[in-house]
């Protein structure tokens, strides 16, 4: 089988995506576009597609919960905001990318 | 927005629909994506009267990224996915002969839609246009394939025989690799690989021809059962509608006498007995057909059955209780002295009826609806009456009258057989009998049966008039051994015990004597009969 640079990077942006999110949304409530936006700053992001199933996805887990606000400007928005258990997961999270980017730094810079 | 920037855009919506599918939360994802499509087309649209063009399209689509972009995480049970996705029924309006119909099934069942299209044509004729209509039916009902991920869904992946080639190879592969996994001597290897793999392939195509047959019985049922329902529908409608023509299971109806509501109920429940295999046997040959498709629920399946099991237990009941109206045969005699002097001819005649004198007709059309069936004119010649003749062993002629009936009991049998009406005179020698018995308007019928017998003195002499030749007895006792066809027209004499003809021809007395002299040489025949009196010399 033929590894492709493309789809081993998008799998482990993926796998990050999700904490990055979660991270984001502790910090303050955000509706789509600005996390959108932050992202794609951060080049954590390649396509805008890959953040609404995921959104999605922590909502149904009841790891983030949304509301609607009126907008000045067009349509409401959908603000989403995390919840008790989204912040214990988070914190979990945390402490797993700690362990893993200190393992990774070991292992990688070992020669 | 032009025509070509909104094609692109809804082609898009439509795959992302196909994609996420099987994704929980499906409709709440789509609606974000649009929310955010509709935000990058607001920043887009800097004047009221830009508009949106394909190239705004294609960069927003860039943005948002396609779906195999973005469900990357699903990857590993996408497998398990793609055959599970279901097919739907579409029209395709590429290919159409009239609306698409066939080759939407074609697609549907993984046949190719000339065989549909020969399927339509079979069924047309074998059901004499009554087919059409579900033509129309299912032209109405199945949605048009308009976008590519609706022909996505129409093509699905059928089980037709590509694919089984297919999922041949991907096994014979699977084997094969795992063979060259085994460390073999490389001479070996190969031709072991070759016959195993021959094996397996044989053994694979083995294990598809159940299926094939699997699918051609659902044909064979999915035909049987639609031709089956539809003649069943239309065969009913005629039934109900054209009720009183005489139709061919009358003849059972004839058994029984059930008010208009009970007939209602014995028709509909008939029909469900008949209708409900049929359905079931079409849900088989679809489930045959498409593993995926189930026809009925199983609610309506088991109110199906249950219907069917209540149907079959009415007509049970209903069959059973008629038959206890035909328990018991009751019968009522009369018994009517004819005084008439056995020297004087007593003549048999019909003036009474107001049938016609043909001999071979008679017609009972406007006297003969007495019954009040189910349906009408169905009793159409049963009260005929049935005369006999015999010898009376009294000094004196008479008539009995046997009125029968039927009935649930003995009681009411006998009052049923008393409920016949029966017109006869006797004047002048003359005994002039009605061809037909009556009964009140809408008495059920009960078998109700009238026999006349004559029982005649010794020496009595008849005259049997040829009207009433239907109404006799078949087995009339008389020395010309005469069937009834015969014995009209005639004068006969009741003798000892059988009736004597007095005017039939070969009755008249006949002499033959045969002289022989005793050479032998001369002979002498002499012969009376009605020409004279003949002499032959030898």
């Amino acid at each position: 089988m033929i590894m492709k640079i493309e789809n081993t990077t998008a799998q482990m942006r993926k796998g990050i995506l999700e904490f990055c999110i979660l991270s984001l949304i502790a910090g303050k409530d955000l509706y789509t576009t600005e996390i959108l936006d932050t992202l794609k700053k951060g080049k954590m992001l390649v396509v805008e597609g890959t953040v609404y199933p995921l959104l999605t996805r922590l909502k149904n887990a009841d790891l983030l919960q949304y509301h609607w606000k009126e907008s000045t400007s067009g349509p409401p928005r959908k603000y989403y905001s995390i919840t008790p258990q989204g912040e214990e997961f988070l914190s979990e999270l945390k402490e797993v990318w700690k362990e893993l980017n200190e393992a990774v730094q070991i292992i990688t810079t070992q020669k | 927005m032009d025509e070509s920037a909104y094609a692109i855009l809804k082609a898009y919506l439509n795959k992302l629909e196909l994609a996420f599918k099987n994704t929980v939360g499906k409709d709440e994802i789509l609606k974000d994506i649009e929310t955010r499509i509709a935000e990058l087309f607001q920043e887009r649209k800097t004047n009221p009267d830009y508009v949106i063009s394909e190239v705004d399209v294609n960069e927003i689509i860039s943005i948002l990224g396609q779906p195999q972009d973005f469900i990357l995480e699903e990857d590993e049970n996408s497998d398990h996915k793609e055959t599970k996705s279901e097919k739907k029924l579409f029209r395709d309006p590429e290919d159409k002969y009239i609306g698409g119909v066939a080759s939407g099934l074609g697609y549907y069942f993984g046949i190719d839609a000339s065989w549909i299209r020969l399927l339509w044509i079979l069924f047309a004729l074998f059901s004499i246009g009554t087919l059409f209509p579900i033509y129309i039916i299912l032209w109405i009902i199945i949605p048009e394939a308009k976008t590519t991920a609706d022909q996505l869904k129409m093509k699905g992946k059928p089980i037709n025989v590509d694919t089984i080639q297919k999922k041949i190879k991907k096994e014979f592969d699977e084997v094969s690799s795992k063979i060259k996994d085994v460390d073999y001597q490389k001479t070996t290897e190969s031709l072991k690989k070759k016959s195993k793999s021959f094996f397996v392939f044989l053994e694979k195509i083995l294990q598809q021809i159940p299926k094939i047959i699997a699918k051609l019985l659902g044909i064979l049922f999915v035909f049987i059962s639609s031709v089956g329902s539809v003649g069943i529908v239309i065969g009913t409608i005629i039934f109900i509608v054209f009720g009183s023509i005489n139709w061919p299971f009358n003849l059972h109806f004839n058994f029984f006498n059930f008010s208009i509501f009970q007939s209602i109920y014995f028709t509909i429940a008939l029909f469900l007995i008949f209708l409900i295999p049929f359905l079931f046997l079409f849900s088989l040959g679809m489930r045959l057909l498409n593993s995926q498709s189930s026809t009925f629920g199983t609610i309506s399946r088991f109110v199906m059955f249950g219907l069917w099991i209540s149907a079959i237990l009415f007509i049970a009941i209903m069959s059973s209780q008629e038959i206890r109206n035909h328990n018991i045969t009751a019968t009522k005699t009369d018994i009517e002295k004819l005084s008439i002097k056995k020297t004087d001819t007593l003549f048999l005649a019909s003036r009474l009826g107001d049938s016609v004198g043909n001999d071979q007709t008679w017609e009972y059309n406007n006297r003969s609806n007495t019954f009040n069936g189910v349906f009408g004119n169905l009793w159409e010649g049963k009260n005929k009456v049935k005369i006999n003749l015999r010898q009376g062993d009294k000094s004196f002629s008479f008539m009995e009258l046997k009125y029968s009936s039927n009935g649930a009991t003995q009681e009411k049998a006998q009052k049923n057989a008393a409920k016949i009406f029966y017109n006869w005179s006797f004047t002048e020698n003359v005994l002039d009998l009605d061809p037909l018995w009556e009964i009140a308007p809408s008495t059920p019928f009960y078998n109700q049966k009238l026999t006349i017998n004559l029982h005649l003195q010794e020496g009595q002499v008849v005259f049997i008039n040829k009207k009433l030749k239907p109404l006799l007895s078949s087995s009339i006792d008389n020395d010309q051994e005469f069937s009834r066809r015969q014995i009209i027209g005639h004068y006969w004499r009741m003798g000892s015990d059988k009736l004597e003809c007095l005017d039939c021809l070969d009755n008249q007395q006949q002499l033959n004597i045969q002289y022989q002299d005793k050479s032998g040489e001369q002979k002498i025949n002499l012969n009376v009969d009605n020409q004279g009196l003949t002499i032959k010399k030898k």
